[in-house]
């Protein structure tokens, strides 16, 4: 019993002195749990400042997400309201690179074998086409510009700028490779094919002077659409002459898979030029080449509202960081692009697309069909080859990355790529105290079990609290207004100041996460309101849809813990502020 | 029993009930989909105004990365038995997009990092010789894979 309050009054010691203890070094994040699908908690290890934790995908694959920490800081503390804390451990800097270089490894080799199952899916897709009779899939970058208006006079500069000759000789040469290659439908040879008229028809584009297609434009929103500065048109001009010179490198350039740069370097040189004779911004749209994604949400007006104000507020920060600076780097001005595609929409950066491309760099890349050759050979054997191919890639990844709650889940690999980083597991103990993922331990999986045998087993140098969203807010009101009703009104869900109930959240009356010895006298009078909210939720069920007694229910599950001192449910926000 | 053992076996028991998500760290909800990734854009409008205050001296994040993760892939790639050319061109096209760069063949990074990447696949000074030489010794590229295979950052 001593021994657990000198831990605890450790622990509470570090949390008091904890300052911003991620900004250098390795370490462990342990966060809190919330309901739904994050009521097991969740484990993150923090570099400098990028975090590195596993997410599992729609199509149940477990993969590496890396991000800044003020994005990780803002999803879980503030919208997710689930406290985190930092294990600072004592690393030298040269194990900080180790340890990352492995998580690169795994995001590489996991970037690699989705590239390869997409080309095998890409592969099937072509062969089903031409099997029966249908035009073959469109091609990402095609739509970019547009065939129905050649002879577009900056085009025409373009090709001049990369040499007439070097153009026609471009067009013809993928002119030919697109008929030798489709004389073999092999399924190996496919994906070459696709690059082949990929470039082939970014040569005949240029060639042609084709206009860019104005629907590859992100659509800006009138109130953010104001006339270009003199240092705006002067970056403008930047760009246009960087892409022209990347247009002329890459017609001379002997890589294979070209295609689409040229397309989209065309594109971008046409859109600054453009915004330089209308005066104002004309942006390709960075996720024109993402399939649509539902927009559904059940947030409220006012948080829309904030989610356009905060996009028009990026795009600002956009027009001076980049555009008025003249910072024409091609990632830099990508950056230009996802914010106009984020204006476009409403202000929803989520239209990029579904988990597994969080954390990913979005390019325009609106796609457009092209009649190609008819492919000649056995397609419908080559068909049975690519779809063996494909189950057997699929089957390889599942192999690899598919979760699983025990062996493969957000903790476990977490550990495992962490050991990955050591040849040997004395190296391990050398760098870092001991073995992060130690074989044969039960209960690994569980994140706060792992946290803790972090800070048992490792040389932890400092824990750093970092508050959620609530906690927080609830110092600032209590301070502004101290006092027991201030206490009480925030205790309540329905009264809160702070907090507005969500469905997702699942019903309850009384916030837990801030009391401990009330906490089951609390969980009881949740787990009465949850009832009697099932009993409404049931009446409302054809009005609905379910949503009341579903919120209902789970309020009753996530009500128990509590009833033994533990808390789950901490609510969650749609808009926490910058 | 401590709070912290009874919530394992509440969560142990509500398997059943929730099925394998109960510690799988989904994040599915728009706003947090939405706000994670206008947060990302925002830190990298930080860093662009840091790398150009500082003259372009200072690489961003997103260099940083890109130079990493190239180099493990070459890494990966040189130790294969097998592999074409074709098929590395097309990995450094899928990592070099992952960071929004198309045109990576006028990266300074992108030699470098396939230097520092042969090096730590531990290509023989021979290999790198002819490695070098296939590209054109003399060219800008080549002296920069050379540097990175002979003085790999850490």
């Amino acid at each position: 019993m001593r021994l657990r309050a000198l831990k605890l009054g450790a622990w509470l010691l570090a949390v008091l002195l904890a300052g911003d203890a991620r900004s250098a070094g390795l370490g462990f994040v342990y966060v809190s749990a919330n309901v739904g699908l994050a009521s097991g908690g969740h484990g993150a290890l923090v570099a400098g400042d990028t975090v590195y934790h596993l997410q599992n995908s729609p199509e149940g694959l477990l993969l590496l997400v890396r991000e800044g920490w003020s994005s990780f800081h803002t999803v879980y503390a503030e919208l997710e309201n689930r406290p985190l804390v930092v294990a600072r451990l004592d690393a030298a800097p040269e194990v900080t690179g180790q340890v990352e270089a492995a998580f690169a490894r795994l995001y590489v080799a996991q970037e690699i074998a989705l590239a390869r199952r997409d080309s095998l899916r890409e592969d099937v897709a072509w062969l089903e086409a031409a099997a029966s009779g249908r035009p073959a899939p469109p091609l990402r970058g095609l739509g970019l510009v547009d065939p129905q208006s050649p002879g577009d006079p900056d085009a025409l500069r373009l090709r001049a700028q990369a040499g007439d000759d070097a153009v026609a000789a471009l067009r013809a040469d993928a002119e030919r490779e697109v008929e030798s290659l489709s004389a073999v439908p092999e399924p190996g040879r496919l994906e070459t094919l696709r690059e082949a008229l990929t470039l082939r028809e970014a040569a005949r584009a240029l060639d042609a002077g084709d206009a860019l297609d104005p629907a590859a434009l992100a659509a800006l929103p009138a109130e953010v659409d104001s006339p270009l500065s003199a240092d705006e048109r002067a970056g403008l001009e930047a760009l246009a002459q960087r892409m022209a010179e990347t247009v002329r490198e890459l017609v001379a350039s002997k890589r294979h898979d070209r295609g689409y740069a040229l397309l989209l370097a065309q594109a971008r040189a046409l859109a600054a030029r453009r915004s330089l004779a209308i005066g104002r911004l004309a942006v390709l749209d960075a996720f024109s080449g993402t399939p649509d994604v539902s927009l559904a949400t059940d947030a409220s007006d006012s948080v829309r509202a904030k989610w356009r104000e905060q996009a028009a507020g990026l795009l600002r920060r956009a027009r001076q960081e980049v555009l008025a600076k003249g910072v024409v780097d091609e990632a830099d001005w990508n950056l230009v692009e996802e914010v106009a595609a984020i204006n476009a929409r409403d202000g929803r950066a989520d239209a990029a697309g579904q988990l597994s491309e969080f954390g990913r760099r979005k390019l325009p890349a609106r796609a457009r069909a092209v009649p190609t050759p008819p492919l000649v050979g056995d397609v419908g054997a080559a068909l049975a080859a690519a779809r063996a191919r494909l189950t057997a890639a699929e089957a390889e990844l599942e192999r690899r990355w598919a979760y699983d709650l025990v062996h493969h889940n957000c903790m476990t690999e977490l550990g495992r790529t962490t050991d990955t980083a050591f040849s040997t597991p004395e190296e391990e103990v050398r760098a870092l105290g001991g073995v992060t993922q130690p074989e044969g331990r039960a209960l690994g999986f569980v994140p706060f079990v792992f946290f803790d045998r972090v800070r048992e087993s490792l040389r932890v140098r400092e824990l750093a609290y970092f508050p959620s969203h609530r906690e927080r807010e609830l110092e600032r009101v209590l301070e502004a207004s101290p006092g027991l009703a201030t206490r009480a009104r925030e205790s309540l869900a329905y009264t809160s100041s702070i907090y507005t109930p969500l469905p997702r959240d699942s019903a309850f009356l009384l916030f837990t996460d801030d009391v401990f010895w009330r906490r089951p006298v609390y969980g009881g009078v949740n787990l009465l309101f949850a009832l009697g909210y099932t009993g409404y939720g049931v009446a409302a069920l054809p009005f609905d849809g379910g949503v009341r007694a579903k919120a209902g229910l789970e309020g009753m599950l996530w009500s128990l813990p509590e009833l033994g001192f533990v808390n789950v449910r901490k609510g969650s926000f749609d808009w926490a502020g910058e | 029993m401590s709070p912290r053992k009874l919530l394992s076996v509440i969560l142990l028991a509500a398997l059943p009930l929730a099925g394998c998500k109960v510690i799988s760290a989904i994040i599915e909800i728009p706003s947090d989909l939405s706000a994670g990734s206008s947060r990302s854009i925002a830190g990298s409008f930080d860093a662009i105004s840091t790398s150009s205050g500082s003259g372009g001296k200072e690489t961003t994040p997103n260099q940083t990365s890109y130079r990493l993760d190239l180099r493990q892939y070459t890494a990966a790639f040189a130790r294969q038995p097998d592999g074409s050319r074709d098929e590395f061109v097309r990995g450094i096209s899928r990592i070099a997009e992952d960071h929004a760069i198309t045109h990576w063949e006028s990266e300074a990074l992108t030699p470098r990092a396939i230097g520092e990447g042969l090096h730590d696949a531990k290509l023989s000074p021979g290999e790198m010789d002819a490695f070098v030489d296939g590209i054109g010794r003399d060219r800008p590229e080549a002296q920069l894979a050379l540097d990175g295979y002979l003085h790999p950052g850490s």
